[in-house]
């Protein structure tokens, strides 16, 4: 019980559900570059608290070379360069480091166990699918650029892509040697995964139970609040016109 | 046996993951366009929707019941959602439920009313930044003038963006090449199925 | 225990066959550990399909006969409810596995049928205990190797405690030292009372604890064996009836393998460092041509970096020269062919034939030179047919007449036998060494014992990234 106490903080996937809503929200209304960089540095900080303090240096760079890229896009926006590149730049730059806040809670949640995130939409009470859905997909997701790996390299011993050059004379034919086996096995891991889960039980309708327990505790609140308090302080300084 | 009207688990499957290949090449076509305005609004919704065509015409013929419209645009929609654009979202999701409705009464019969969903994707996709851009349009101009632009300026810059986006003939041509693009896809996805998928055995 | 009285079943849309059942008897009795063998094709996984629920219920078709389980009509259960009873571990451990944790996915079929949490806890506790995969509690499973994932597969279907557990060639993706596990652990699990069916091409790791051999040919029981009857088939009978032989092979690797300059492939001192783990570390060895390299290992040893490092795949620290010319990545790929494990992968065009138009200019001689290869791979039959509906051993083929006419000298199989049949095996060995005899140099990564005794003119073994010998096969005959 002592070491079941002692045990780290691992925030519930609920609490990451409401980060990832919350900060969708918050980017929205917060406007201000200042207002912004808070926000992302209370994120940071979230992750600090909730253990995950190895992806705060990551994130930073990320912030950086987006804010980079954005600072391009408005400088050659001003040098009167091509319109149409530096307001993508631009556009790049400064909507991706604010995705940056939700995608990052978005990343954690789906990190959890599967088994306490299905454990988790089963206590919001969503639909038994919704919880297989996500349970799959969080699978199959991170497997797909292995896939388009495998392939590819086995392409370069057919002479199919090889270099940039050859790829765009010959990109239908090379699109479609891709695609192909691309479909084709993940239709071949879709009916073994669904036929391995079947057998095990896994349907649409019955009852189940979770291995593992989830709670909400007041350490999760904390955060919450955190952020929220952060997003709120933040947005009225805006709007009283400080930042 | 009696089969479903709805999906069964298996085909549940099927569709999440082509849903997922299909949500990935969206993505990965839109990255080499993704510096160009021009392009990024005429040329790589429509390229996501002929290369996915292939995608679509399989998951339609292995699975055509009640879900599979529905889940396609959905899982395109929550990437929208987790990176913030939510206007982006609820219309994908709105679409979903239109796409159903599309295809109930004996849509998958009709080669004609197949195409329409998977054109309606790409399309609402084309509009996608569209909708973003505007959802961040007063971040935009604070952040032009924090980086260094004079207020007139930036609102002059967020002017013409707006401009661009918005103009008629250039939604018109957006919307336009999406479609034309996403059609040649649900083709040549029909001319895959007897080339490919038939002869594999897959459907 | 199980009791099939004249089971027929046939798949839906199915071609030519394949796969089906005809009027299939078979009764196991409890504690029993079956092995269900037979050509590839031959109807092993649709019997585990009926005895599991799937056909018809999950795989459609037209499911006929009688199929008891302790007495009661299996057939009218919904499959969720066989599940509990008949367990079931598939071939392939990379797509089998639902969650990402090892521990959400060893509880899963548990917490479907449902039981009480502390009743899941003291199962899981119990089977990490005697299955002594500790080590894998609370892992995420796609760093996992393919032992262990088809460890976790195994594990999940013993916390259901089910009175049957099927196996669908669960060694087809294991090294030596994990087949031995999963030996010892089968034989546990019998002495446990367990009811085994073990679908398999492989049987040395089962040799001591099988009860019965069920042999089918097109989709019937041609005959069962005892466990006597069938160790005392000899070997020419076994060839005949297309089943490996059930003695680990008898060879022997001795002296070391000697470097000459002319060696068509020198390979010198490759390390190399993937996602911070060092994988090959200080490598050296050379192969001829006209001769066949195994390159064996456990899992994980760095065999398969190590032949991407040679044809050119992955970046690494050393020296590669194929005829005396030192080359850079890209020139190896160009002078080499690697046929990697996964055939879905590597197969592309809508026809077989087409197949060896891929990348070239289609011309007649081109078209009549790939009919001939195919002709003398035995796959002229199938020139017209789309190479995604070849059966396992046929791909494999279809992709050893790939290698052949690329024209290369350097050519490289991934685990060209992985679950192949008795038949194709020998097929697979009799190409390889023709390929060999036209002065190829073959380098072949593999565990198949089978394989390195019959093909296999040197072995080099890595462990953990490292030489830890390289010799020559010593045969006794």
């Amino acid at each position: 019980m002592g070491a079941e106490k002692r045990r780290r903080f691992r925030p519930d996937p609920r609490t990451w559900l409401l980060f990832c809503l919350l900060g969708i929200a918050a980017i929205l209304v917060i406007r201000s570059e200042i207002g912004c960089l808070c926000l992302f540095l209370a994120c940071l900080l979230i992750h600090l608290l909730a253990g995950n303090g190895g992806k705060i240096l990551p994130y930073g760079l990320y912030y950086l070379i987006f804010y980079g890229i954005g600072w391009l896009g408005v400088g050659l926006m001003d040098s009167g360069v091509a319109f149409s590149v530096s307001s993508m730049l631009s556009s790049i730059g400064i909507v991706s480091r604010k995705v940056l806040v939700p995608l990052s809670f978005a990343v954690c949640l789906a990190g959890e166990p599967t088994g306490s995130l299905m454990a988790a939409l089963q206590n919001l009470h969503l639909p038994k699918a919704a919880g297989i859905g996500t349970a799959v997909v969080l699978r199959f997701f991170p497997t797909i650029a292995g896939e388009y790996r495998a392939i590819r390299s086995s392409q370069r011993f057919r002479g199919i892509g090889v270099g940039v050059l050859h790829t765009l004379t010959h990109l239908p034919a090379t699109a479609e040697y891709i695609l192909i086996p691309l479909i084709l096995r993940t239709t071949k891991v879709a009916e073994e995964l669904s036929a391995s889960m079947t057998v095990r039980g896994v349907r649409f309708s019955g009852e189940t139970a979770s291995y593992r327990s989830i709670r909400f505790c007041w350490k999760d609140a904390a955060l919450l609040v955190l952020l929220l308090a952060v997003s709120w302080t933040a947005l009225f300084l805006e709007r009283s016109g400080v930042l | 046996m009696k089969q479903s009207k709805f999906l069964s688990l298996k085909e549940f499957v099927i569709v999440l993951l082509l849903a997922c290949v299909e949500t990935a090449i969206g993505l990965v076509v839109t990255m080499p366009f993704a510096a160009n305005l021009q392009l990024v609004y005429f040329l790589a919704p429509g390229l996501a929707g002929l290369i996915n065509g292939i995608i679509y015409v399989l998951i339609i013929r292995k699975c055509p019941k009640i879900g599979t419209q529905f889940l396609i645009p959905a899982i395109y929609g929550l990437y929208f959602l987790f990176a913030g654009s939510v206007y982006v979202f609820i219309f994908f999701m709105i679409l979903a439920v239109v796409n159903e409705l599309i295809m109930l009464g004996g849509g998958y019969g009709s080669k004609i009313r197949s195409a329409v969903p998977h054109a309606l994707t790409w399309m609402l996709n084309a509009m996608g930044s569209t909708l973003t851009m505007l959802l961040f349009r007063d971040s935009l101009v604070e952040s032009y003038v924090a980086m260094g632009m004079d207020a007139a300026s930036a609102d002059a810059a967020i002017a013409s963006l707006e401009g661009f986006w918005l103009a008629p003939q250039n939604i018109a041509i957006a919307l336009v090449a999406a479609a034309a693009l996403s059609i040649a896809g649900y083709a040549l996805g029909m001319k895959m199925l007897d080339k490919h998928f038939k002869p594999a055995g897959i459907v | 225990m199980i009791e099939l009285k004249n089971i027929s079943f046939t798949y839906e849309n199915s071609r030519e066959g394949d796969g089906q059942l005809r009027h299939v008897d078979l009764q196991v009795e409890r504690g029993e550990l079956v092995i269900l063998a037979g050509r590839s094709g031959c109807g092993k996984t649709t019997l585990t399909r009926v005895l599991n629920g799937l056909c018809s219920q999950f795989y459609p078709g037209e499911l006929t006969g009688s199929y008891l389980l302790d007495g009661q009509d299996a057939l009218k259960m919904p499959v969720h409810q066989l599940g509990t009873m008949v367990g079931s571990v598939f071939q392939d451990p990379r797509s089998q596995f639902f969650t990402t944790n090892t521990t959400d996915e060893i509880v899963l079929g548990m917490e479907n049928i449902p039981l009480e949490r502390s009743v899941m806890q003291q199962r899981v506790k119990a089977v990490y205990s005697q299955m002594n995969i500790q080590r894998l509690l609370d892992r995420r499973i796609f760093p996992l190797s393919s032992g262990e994932k088809q460890l976790v597969a195994i594990a999940s279907v013993c916390t259901m405690e089910p009175k049957i557990i099927l196996m669908d060639e669960p060694s087809a993706n294991l090294d030596s030292d994990a087949m031995v596990r999963l030996g010892a652990l089968l034989y546990r699990l019998k002495e446990a009372g367990r009811t085994i069916l073990l679908s398999e091409h492989r049987f040395h790791y089962v040799c001591d604890s099988f009860d019965r051999l069920v042999f089918m040919e097109n989709g019937e029981i041609s005959s069962i064996y005892s466990r006597s009857e069938a160790l005392s088939l000899t070997e020419a009978q076994l060839t005949a009836m297309g089943l490996r032989p059930f003695q680990s092979p008898a060879f022997q690797v001795g002296g070391a393998f000697l470097p000459k300059p002319e060696d068509t492939l020198q390979v010198s001192q490759i390390s190399c460092v993937l996602d911070g783990r060092q994988i090959l570390e200080d490598v050296t060895f050379s192969a001829q041509s006209g001769r066949i390299l195994a390159i064996a290992g456990p899992n994980g040893a760095g065999k398969s970096t190590l032949c991407r490092t040679v044809t050119g795949l992955c970046r690494s620290m050393g020296t590669v020269q194929i005829n005396g010319e030192y080359l850079k990545r890209k020139r190896r790929t160009k002078q080499s062919f690697f046929v990697q494990q996964d055939a879905d992968y590597q197969l592309y065009a809508p026809t077989v034939a087409d197949e060896f138009l891929i990348g070239k200019r289609a011309s007649q001689e081109l078209r009549q030179a790939a009919l001939a290869r195919l002709h003398e791979m035995g796959l002229e039959p199938f020139a017209d047919r789309h190479p995604a509906s070849l059966s396992g051993g046929q791909k494999q083929r279809l992709l050893l007449a790939l290698a052949a006419e690329s024209g290369r000298d350097l050519l490289v199989f991934d685990e060209p036998t992985s679950g192949l049949d008795g038949y194709n095996m020998r097929l697979t060995v009799k190409l390889l060494r023709q390929l060999a005899s036209t002065g190829k140099c073959l380098l072949l990564i593999t565990h198949d014992m089978d394989l390195i005794a019959q093909a296999a003119d040197c072995v080099l073994y890595l462990e953990q990234g490292k030489t830890c010998y390289h010799r020559n096969v010593l045969r006794d005959k």
